[in-house]
């Protein structure tokens, strides 16, 4: 029977048999190319197109097409909006992936030491926890963003600040499911210490919903970075996408072009994170593999 | 000459909705050097707790070691620090347990699995920890044991699993191992080949084993002393062969005779498989008297007033038994 077994899935650890469910799903792989393109574009474009977004090349309010040097158009002071795009991609995702960093990494730990230890430790952390779940979230990240003057770094921190209660509260039911399997009373029962157990032997466990997680809560992140920028709390010396809709939002019926480019940007980014993070969660969830 | 493990008194109580239960009542055991010790009883008597505390695992915060004493080679460890016990865990005393499926991680290779003990208490690094891994999966009879250690536990069948398990426990050659129930979820053929592993590896290395179960024909094959418990109390000890051949106690009396007999029937007449009336009474019931008087066919009045005191059955062979007592005027059939 092992033979059997062994045969079916060559020496394959989990995570190579995640990917190849992973890859037949189409959607997630058009997913992931969007976002290949979206990263590559972040990383390769202000060398492949080299303008600077802050310039003003040309006529403000110029519409896309009309104007050589400003393929997509110009703004409300006639800054290149292809510039722009290309530009703003990078300081988007990196305020996407690091706030989703950092709200991954608070709710792991809060999550993790509150399932693993239970008792008065899962009750304070619980409590903790709700107590950043009930307050508004955009309002909190906003009054945080104020408090510290708009900087990619604040920003960041904010989203992250924020968005970390769900991650916290997976990862403790996941801790909670965990801690009853046969495997951890088998590593305490060899003399592993309790942070042994809980980052060596509980948390690789735990990973794969966390990882759906973190992967969609980019994609929160930057919607959320989008939105605090659209109510002009963003870093003014930096162009996102965000930063472009808030800009240019007061002449949403003049110039459609404006916000619409990086609203698209934003919209096909999300959406290719999301797909890649449904493509996860089918990937590493048994249950569903079977469909 | 001191037993190498010697259980005294122990006394193990539970936080439960329907308030504190006491699941280990004054237990008291010893293991020694290359021995088999089997502990038997139905499910919730106690057995797995038993060996948990042994490792000073019950489970927190609900558990309490409240009396007693757990010692060693001569060393108390419920006195212990947790720093120590772990030192111990694994490396003097270690554990299988009853589900090979589950009791292995999967995200791991089964070679990290049953190298990390060697890692954690031999200071051996990744190399000679493979390499002792390596040798110990050939101990334990798994065929190709260079290709599969790089292997996951899926990979792996039950009983090859189980054999993992107990190449993990043994890596560091502890002096104990509590196995419990550890063939309870493989198929009778596996088994027997468990238990002959066991005791290949008893008889190799010296071990002490502490085999937990509720099978009585394990506990034949396998034992060279016999712990009968009851609601969290010992109620029999002695030797297997006494055990066996003059079980002393009415619940031991009744475990042996609710297993099958496999010899057929002349003239095709067979016999009706007995059982014990009942089932264990929940925890919080419990009186003062016998546990087991409910479910006795010779219980007397004084059994349910009084927990009976252990009495000679035998050399070694004790039992807590009202029908025991000389006092009484009747010995046990």
């Amino acid at each position: 029977m092992d033979r059997l077994a062994a045969s079916a899935s060559e020496a394959r650890g989990p995570w190579r048999e995640a990917w190849s469910v992973f890859k037949r799903n189409y959607a997630a792989l058009v997913g992931l190319c969007i976002l290949a393109l979206v990263l590559t574009t972040a990383i390769a474009g202000p060398w492949l197109y080299p303008v600077d977004p802050f310039d003003i090349v040309g006529a403000p309010k110029t519409p896309p097409g009309a104007d050589a040097d400003a393929l997509l158009g110009t703004d409300y002071l006639g800054r290149d909006l292809l510039a722009g795009i290309v530009r703003g991609g990078r300081p988007t995702l990196m305020v996407g992936f690091f706030a989703a960093m950092i709200a991954t990494v608070i709710g792991i730990t809060m999550g993790a030491l509150g399932g693993y230890y239970g008792g008065k430790v899962d009750a304070l952390l619980g409590r903790i926890t709700e107590f950043f779940q009930v307050l508004p979230a955009l309002l909190f990240a906003m009054v945080l963003v104020m408090l510290f003057s708009p900087s990619l770094v604040t920003v960041t921190f904010a989203i992250g600040f924020v968005a970390w209660t769900s991650m916290a509260r997976l990862t403790r039911a996941e801790f909670l499911r965990i801690k009853q399997l046969e495997y951890v009373r088998a590593a305490r029962a060899i003399g592993s210490s309790n942070s042994r157990i809980i980052w060596g032997v509980m948390l690789p466990n735990a990973l794969p919903p966390i990882i759906v997680a973190a992967t969609l809560a980019t994609g929160t992140a930057i919607l959320f970075e989008a939105g605090l920028s659209f109510l002009g709390l963003s870093d003014p010396n930096v162009m996102s996408w965000g930063m472009m809709i808030g800009s240019n939002r007061n002449y949403l019926r003049e110039m459609w072009w404006a916000v619409t480019f990086p609203g698209v940007c934003i919209f096909l980014t999300v959406l290719a994170i999301s797909l890649v993070g449904d493509g996860l969660n089918d990937a590493f969830n048994p249950r569903l593999r079977t469909r | 000459m001191a037993a190498l493990l010697e259980i005294e008194n122990l006394e193990v109580e539970f936080d439960t909705w329907d308030g504190r239960v006491r699941v280990l009542d004054g237990v008291s055991l010893s293991v020694n050097a290359g021995e088999t010790l089997g502990i038997v009883g139905e499910s919730g008597c106690g057995k797995s707790m038993t060996a948990l505390a042994i490792m000073g695992l019950v489970p927190k915060p609900a558990g309490h070691v409240t009396r007693g004493s757990v010692r060693f080679q001569g060393e108390d460890l419920l006195a212990a620090g947790e720093a120590h016990l772990r030192e111990v865990r694994g490396h003097r005393i270690a554990m299988i347990f009853q589900e090979p499926m589950t009791s292995l991680n999967p995200v791991f290779t089964v070679g990290d699995q049953i190298a990390e003990a060697a890692r954690l208490h031999l200071g051996l690094g990744s190399g000679q920890a493979r390499a002792r891994a390596i040798e110990m999966l050939k101990a334990v009879h798994i065929p190709e044991a260079e290709r599969r250690i790089d292997e996951y536990p899926h990979q792996f069948s039950g009983g090859m699993r189980q054999r993992v398990m107990i190449a993990m426990a043994l890596i560091c050659e502890p002096q104990v191992l509590i196995a419990d129930e550890p063939t309870t979820a493989l198929d009778v053929t596996v088994q027997a080949q468990i238990f002959d592993l066991l005791q290949e590896l008893r008889d190799t290395r010296g071990t002490a084993i502490v085999l937990i179960t509720h099978d009585m024909g394990a506990i034949a094959e396998m034992a060279d002393r016999v712990v009968v418990m009851y609601a969290g109390r010992k109620v029999e000890e002695g030797p297997v062969e006494a055990i066996l051949a003059q079980p002393a106690h009415p619940y031991t009396r009744g475990l042996l005779a609710c297993r099958p007999q496999l010899h057929l029937g002349t003239g095709g007449a067979r016999t009706v498989l007995q059982e014990i009336p009942g089932v264990v009474p929940p925890l919080h019931l419990l009186g003062r008297g016998c546990a087991f008087a409910e479910r006795c066919a010779h219980a007397l009045p004084r059994c349910r007033e009084q927990f009976p005191p252990e009495t000679m059955a035998g050399e070694g062979h004790h039992a807590s038994c009202w029908l025991l007592e000389p006092a009484d005027g009747r010995q046990a059939a």
